[in-house]
């Protein structure tokens, strides 16, 4: 499988929240820190169901949390013969 | 480092740390093991217990609240890679050990049938015999690959999380 490169804007959506430490995400999506770690230095990619619960934890939409780097690229739409 | 990556690194230790003079001594006393077995046993659950006692003490979140840290989808991701290792490695000593016992046990033990051959003294399977020492030490070999294949686990393990922790 190709892999894409994936980004996420956990440590902004974090300080954001009212400084939440990385603690209390862990903590709130059933993590460990070290995780959570991982996650914002982008060293390690989420379950679908993970990046869920992180998006729920910030009240927002998943596309909001992780975005894909080539996404102008990627998202068009591959032409089908009619 | 983790409570995880800590336990991981202290299976890590107390292995090494019991079975490397294990086997130094074994493979060169082999009838030695019968005695030593057990005595390197209970030193590994006395070092592993000892260890697990202070990473306990150490971690805050069972210092405070008793709770084990949780195991997440990080962690079973690490222990997956690490099992697969050591998966592998276990299955070449395995085969290895199985085609060397397979070669070399009819030269070994077939020594004195090809003497009695020789000398054209009485011929029969009686004759074959593998010297208990040769035995004893292909049992150590065949342990030896499940504890090198322990080490690689554990191993695998503190590995995934130094890659992951490294910026």
């Amino acid at each position: 499988m190709r892999k894409i490169p994936i980004s996420n804007r956990i440590r902004e959506l974090r300080f954001s929240a009212g400084e939440m430490t990385q603690q209390s995400l862990a903590d709130s999506v059933g993590i460990t820190r070290q995780t959570v770690i991982a996650l914002e230095k982008g060293k390690y990619y989420p379950s679908l169901e993970l990046a869920f619960l992180i998006a729920d934890t910030f009240g927002i939409g998943l596309e909001e949390v992780f975005q894909h780097e080539n996404s102008s690229r990627h998202s068009k739409r591959p032409k089908h013969p009619s | 480092m983790s409570f995880h990556e800590k336990s991981a690194l202290a299976c890590l230790i107390s292995i090494c740390s019991v079975y490397v003079p294990y086997f130094i001594f074994v493979f060169r006393f082999p009838m030695a093991a019968l005695g030593l077995f057990w005595v390197s046993a209970i030193g590994l659950v006395v070092l592993l217990a000892a260890f697990h006692f202070v990473n306990a003490i150490a971690t805050r979140s069972i210092r405070t609240t008793g709770d084990v840290p949780p195991v997440d989808e990080l962690d079973h991701r690490i222990e997956l890679q690490a099992a697969k290792w050591s998966g592998f490695i276990l299955a070449f000593a395995v085969v290895t050990w199985i085609l060397v016992a397979m070669y070399s046990m009819p030269v070994i033990g077939g020594g004195e049938l090809q003497q009695a051959k020789a000398t054209g003294g009485e011929v029969s399977p009686s004759n074959f015999a593998i010297p208990v020492f040769t035995a004893m030490a292909a049992v150590h070999w065949l342990f030896a690959g499940f504890v090198f294949a322990n080490i690689a686990y554990y191993c695998g393990i503190v590995f995934g999380y130094r890659k992951i922790a490294s910026a």
